[in-house]
């Protein structure tokens, strides 16, 4: 075997290994089922958009809805409600505090609420 | 129709709008202190409108990561509609249009599939931990199955109820692929005195008092070799925000049972009393889970199994429509909690009915389209209706059902053309 031909078979050999180390090394990122049909499972990164939008106002009352209501939930939960009446957003409203831990004090609901109501950019039920 | 060539197998590229927050109470504090807006709209959400058919139905169409063209409800924590002309398109509801729906604002923003592991424990003899790689060496379990939100159309309620205000496009059919939950508890061994299985997925609050989103099963039925652990949706991989690695799939049950990214499996040894099973996503116990709105003490029960429903997917109301020549009807429709039995439609708003073909059965939790001819003999307007019965002989309600959740909606949809 002339040296020249050594030297092309080891090359060969050094490309294979590093390709199978490669391969290796793509099966440890991307898990694959077996038999019947192949899903591979690749490690995923999402950002998600945090829904920026505010209450308007500098009063204490908006400064609270924006600390508390938007704490969780963005202000689509809001402004997508159907009109409802100042007591089912109260009752919402103490939902969130008592269920859902919202950091509002009891005495907080009721300001709360009518500004909610108002703010909610679909108009206020009748009959409360 | 084929479910793979809509199936989406989108790298995952971030969204180009750079980093946004995510701790939300110092940094919404801190913008507003800092003069009341954060001021990060993303590109992808310049304004397309769309009105859903009921009082403050505006919404923004918008693309999330992962995801096409959605109906945005709420962008934190998401609840993201699948625009109805889907449906039209197939039988099997394409991953990036999957509606979204997730209750707890903190979301795992990445999913490494070498470190992320499936816990099972409490009252089984070998508490364990599966890697992804261990849970895909299983045999592997395929099932097309509607996946439902128990709200799903609570927009139509009437009167109106607080909640996520969908039109009917909360809800997807696809075709799962994973172990059944069984082998998984089989390996971890459930012990004699076990009640309910309870599951829990990464996604939590942001403050600890949240209750974290979980939701059980009774015993029988978690061991009934259906309900599976699928970490394929139409033959890929979910995405992130349908629950990406893992999702328990409930075949026939509301969506609210489908935990996603699925971490945690207990078996409990007492039924479960957690907030998600005791206080919310509940139904009164009456047939159709029905009452009247100003009823006082109705006993009320955990919403389980879905029911049936029907939806002409290629007419919408107010189209105008050819005079004298038949004109195709088409659709979808699914038995609930079992096949579908027959479809009937209605081009005189219910005085005369006739059956519609069925389109092939992909099993009995799954859609199944359906097509049928009318002629508009005279010109004038024709309200079109489908009612569809499911293997048990129950069918859509003519009238409206209603409670309180604004859950389960499932009266005879009807859709109103001009023949011209």
């Amino acid at each position: 075997m002339s040296l020249i031909f050594r030297l092309v078979f080891l090359a060969s050999l050094l490309s294979l290994t590093a390709t199978l180390v490669n391969r290796v090394a793509l099966a440890q990122n991307a898990l694959t089922a077996s038999p019947h049909r192949t899903i591979r499972l690749t490690s995923q990164k999402i950002i998600l958009p945090f829904g920026d939008k505010v209450f308007a106002g500098n009063n204490e009352v908006a400064k609270i809805a924006n600390e508390h209501c938007l704490l969780c939930h963005s202000r689509g939960m809001i402004d997508t409600q159907p009109p409802l009446t100042l007591e089912t957003w109260k009752k919402e409203i103490d939902k969130m505090r008592t269920a859902y831990g919202c950091p509002l004090r009891a005495d907080q609901t009721d300001s709360v609420a009518e500004f909610i109501a108002h703010a909610a950019g679909s108009p206020v039920a009748g009959g409360n | 129709m084929n479910s793979f060539k809509l199936s989406n197998a989108k790298s995952p590229v971030p969204s180009a709008s750079g980093p946004l927050p995510r701790r939300t109470f110092l940094k919404v504090a801190a913008g507003l202190v800092a003069g009341g807006i954060l001021g990060r709209s993303l590109p992808a959400f310049a304004a397309k409108l769309i009105q859903l058919p009921f009082e403050n139905g505006s919404r923004e169409l918008v693309r999330f990561p992962q995801k096409g063209e959605m109906i945005l409800l709420r962008e934190r924590p998401p609840l993201l509609e699948t625009p109805f002309e889907v449906f039209d398109k197939g039988v099997f509801t394409p991953n990036d249009q999957f509606f979204v729906r997730w209750h707890l604002p903190q979301i795992p923003d990445s999913i490494d599939v070498n470190t992320f592991r499936l816990r099972v424990d409490g009252h089984v003899r070998t508490p364990t931990e599966f890697t992804l790689e261990e849970i895909l060496r299983q045999p592997q379990v395929e099932l097309a199955a509607v996946n439902q939100c128990s709200g799903n159309s609570r927009g139509f309620s009437s009167p109106r109820v607080p909640g996520g205000e969908w039109g009917n496009g909360a809800m997807g059919n696809a075709l799962w692929t994973g172990v059944t939950l069984k082998s998984i508890l089989d390996r971890a061994g459930v012990l004699p005195g076990a009640v309910q299985v309870r599951f829990n997925g990464l996604d939590t609050g942001e403050v600890p008092e949240t209750p974290l989103f979980m939701k059980s099963l009774d015993l029988d039925h978690a061991m009934d070799g259906e309900v599976m652990v699928a970490y394929g949706m139409n033959g890929t991989q979910l995405p992130m925000l349908n629950g990406f690695p893992l999702r328990l799939i409930v075949p026939g049950w509301y969506s609210t049972y489908w935990v996603k990214m699925l971490s945690h499996i207990e078996v409990l040894d007492k039924p479960d009393d957690n907030y998600w099973m005791h206080t919310a996503y509940l139904i009164p116990d009456t047939p159709g889970a029905t009452m009247a709105p100003d009823a006082k003490g109705v006993k009320m029960v955990p919403i389980n199994r879905m029911v049936p429903r029907s939806f002409i997917t290629n007419l919408r109301d107010n189209a105008t429509v050819r005079r004298g020549a038949p004109i195709e009807v088409r659709g979808i429709a699914f038995g609930g909690d079992t096949g579908v039995k027959s479809v009937a439609f209605s081009s005189d708003g219910g005085t005369t009915w006739q059956n519609a073909a069925l389109g092939k059965d992909y099993g009995r939790y799954s859609f199944r389209r359906w097509q049928t001819s009318f002629v508009a003999k005279q010109p004038g307007d024709y309200k079109l209706m489908v009612k569809a019965t499911n293997s048990n002989s129950l069918s859509q309600p003519a009238t409206s059902t209603w409670n309180p959740g604004g859950y389960m909606r499932n009266v005879i949809e009807q859709v109103t053309v001009r023949a011209a």
